[in-house]
Formats: C-alpha cells, sequence, structure tokens
C-alpha cells in the first residue's frame, strides 16, 4: 500500500543524509557561468563565490500529486532539476533550461556530525535578468574558465566553471 | 569538526536515503542489463529493474577524509564511487568510463521513507553479469524486449535513453 506521508519511523538512521543540488548556470551567447557572492552575513563560506544551489525538504513535495505512481511507491520524477530551477530564479531570478549536465559530487561531514550529500549540475541559461536574493548574496557576475580564477571562490569552483564551459561547448 | 555521524541535531524534514541507479550498456549487442528483485525486497518485490543501492554512514571513515575544509569534513565523488561498487556488489560487472547522468527521481517509498533516486547509464568495462546483492535473476534486454518483463516503472525509458546515448 502506498504511504499516506512521508516518515521516518521505518528508516535505517545509518542510511539517513540531508541532500544539497548546486547548479553552473551557463550563458550560451558568451560562454559564460553564473557566480554570486556570498553574503558577509553568511555563516557558512561568508564573502566567497558560489553558484545557485539549495537543500530539498520533504515539504517541496505534495504526495496527493505525484507524477507517477510505481506499484506502492509514490514517484516525483526530475527532482532534482526542479530543485535547481526553484533555486536558481529565487537567488538569482534567472531561467535554467532542460538540458542538465552532471559535474560531481560531494559528502560533507557538518561539525554538528550531520552527513549531507551535495550534487552539482550544470545547465543552460534560458532568460531573466539576475536579481539577488536580499540578504543572501552582495554581488553576482558571469564568467569564463580564466575569469573566474580573479575570484575568491569556495573550493572546486573554479574547475567546475572550466567543465561546464567544455560540456556545453562540445 | 565531528567524531562521528549524528543525527542529534538534524532537522527531520531534511532527511532522505540517497539512492543511485545504473543502466548498463553493452556494445557487442547493444543491450542492457535488468536484475530481478528479490521476492521478499520491502521496495517493488519481484519486479524487474535496475543495479542500484543506498549510500550508508560506512562509505565515510572520518578518520580519513579527502579534504578537511576548516570544521568540515569532505569526502570526493561518492555518489561516482558508490554506482561502480554497488555494479560490482549486484551484478560483478565493472564499467570502463565516467557514468553519464540521466536524471533523478523523489520518491516515497511504501512505509513512507522518503528517498532521492540519482539515476546515471554507463558502458560495460568487463566482468560476467551475475545477480547478487538482493537480486536474484539478471538478463539483458534491449527497448522492446524490456517491454516483456515485469519491470519496474519508467526503467524502460531509461534504458531506451542509454541506447539512444551510446549507440
Amino acid at each position: 500500500m502506498a504511504a499516506t506521508e512521508i516518515s521516518l519511523g521505518e528508516a535505517k538512521k545509518d542510511k539517513l543524509f540531508y541532500f544539497v543540488a548546486n547548479v553552473l548556470v551557463y550563458r550560451e551567447e558568451d560562454g559564460r557561468c553564473l557566480i554570486l557572492k556570498r553574503s558577509k552575513r553568511e555563516k557558512a563560506h561568508s564573502g566567497r563565490w558560489a553558484t545557485p544551489g539549495g537543500k530539498m525538504e520533504h515539504g517541496d513535495f505534495d504526495i496527493n500529486h505525484p507524477t507517477r505512481m510505481n506499484g506502492d511507491v509514490i514517484d516525483f520524477e526530475d527532482s532534482i532539476e526542479d530543485l535547481l530551477r526553484r533555486e536558481t530564479k529565487e537567488e538569482a531570478g534567472v531561467e535554467i533550461g532542460n538540458e542538465f549536465h552532471y559535474i560531481n559530487s560531494n559528502t560533507f561531514i557538518r561539525p554538528d556530525g550531520i552527513p549531507v550529500v551535495l550534487v552539482k549540475l550544470a545547465a543552460n541559461y534560458v532568460g531573466g535578468e539576475v536579481v539577488l536574493e536580499e540578504g543572501a548574496f552582495d554581488d553576482f557576475a558571469w564568467v569564463n574558465a580564466e575569469e573566474v580564477k580573479e575570484y575568491e571562490c569556495i573550493d572546486g569552483i573554479c574547475e567546475e566553471v572550466e567543465k561546464t564551459v567544455q560540456l556545453f561547448s562540445k | 569538526m565531528a567524531r562521528q555521524i549524528n543525527l542529534a541535531h538534524a532537522e527531520a524534514d531534511k532527511l532522505f536515503y540517497f539512492v543511485t541507479t545504473i543502466v548498463v550498456y553493452r556494445e557487442s549487442d547493444q543491450k542492457c542489463l535488468i536484475l530481478k528483485r528479490a521476492g521478499d525486497d520491502a521496495v517493488l518485490p519481484g519486479k524487474w529493474g535496475l543495479p542500484g543501492g543506498r549510500l550508508e554512514w560506512s562509505h565515510f571513515d572520518l578518520e580519513h577524509p579527502d579534504e578537511v575544509d576548516g570544521e568540515i569534513l569532505n569526502f570526493n565523488g561518492p555518489v561516482e564511487a558508490h554506482v561502480k561498487e554497488l555494479l560490482e556488489e549486484k551484478a560483478g560487472l565493472s564499467i570502463g568510463e565516467r557514468p553519464q547522468y540521466l536524471g533523478s527521481v523523489f520518491f516515497v517509498r511504501g512505509d513512507g521513507t522518503p528517498s532521492i533516486l540519482v539515476r546515471f547509464a554507463a558502458r560495460i568495462g568487463g566482468g560476467e553479469a551475475e545477480a547478487g546483492g538482493g537480486f536474484t535473476d539478471s538478463a539483458w534486454v534491449d527497448a522492446e524486449e524490456i517491454t516483456q518483463y515485469d519491470h519496474v516503472e519508467g526503467i524502460d525509458k531509461e534504458i531506451l535513453k542509454a541506447i539512444k546515448l551510446f549507440s
């Protein structure tokens, strides 16, 4: 029987993670990617340059309106892609398209012991002027693989910009 | 810095299982591997599916992270490593290249557990397919043949996508 609510009652604790996705937004017209400067008020990586993204939450899904039923399993297809569309719109005001590429993954253990799975994808920019989420970011830039080196980025961003440009310019 | 993984400070509504599956493509006959789930499996018992599995805390040895970034312990490429490991464990196969990304699904199991699935595809690198690790049978199928099996919803589309990607 399908579940009537999302619950961790039957979950095995040692297999539970927070989940975060980030996206490299690629602008085809000039071959550049969007980076955002995190606010100085942010606890983690304050003042450093990053990419849009966010954490998945149970509340993102209405269990009564799945995209598909799979026996007694309730499916929501393209969930990471949808998360990235929402976060990119919320954090930077821009829209991304349907072409997604996988960049890399990382698991990190926070100082409080919570394990986080981070997946990074790249997507094509389709429209919108950049409008930064107030309080979260102070500045933005569109950069290529050379230009990104001039910015004080979170570790790995330079390589990810380079990889994204390669993937989309094929 | 954390000495052990724990959920004491975690918000319950942000916790998920993290699952990966992979479509393995065999170049010689342009077919993909499917595996039959055990009859007593908690999720979709007896259905034909793809090699896959859940990430576990035991994959991460806190004494040996790849990097320490301030107070944060980093492990690089866990998803890619997990795909390779589970393919060896569940089907006795290796892949010869970096897996290609097919897409994602959030799903809620019958017992209510929320899970995030990331789907990959790769060309076979080596090994003879043999069902193991919770699967009871194996078959190589093309986009037509998969329709003759009682399969997990959606894997027919994934197989078609993988065949188009690699052939």
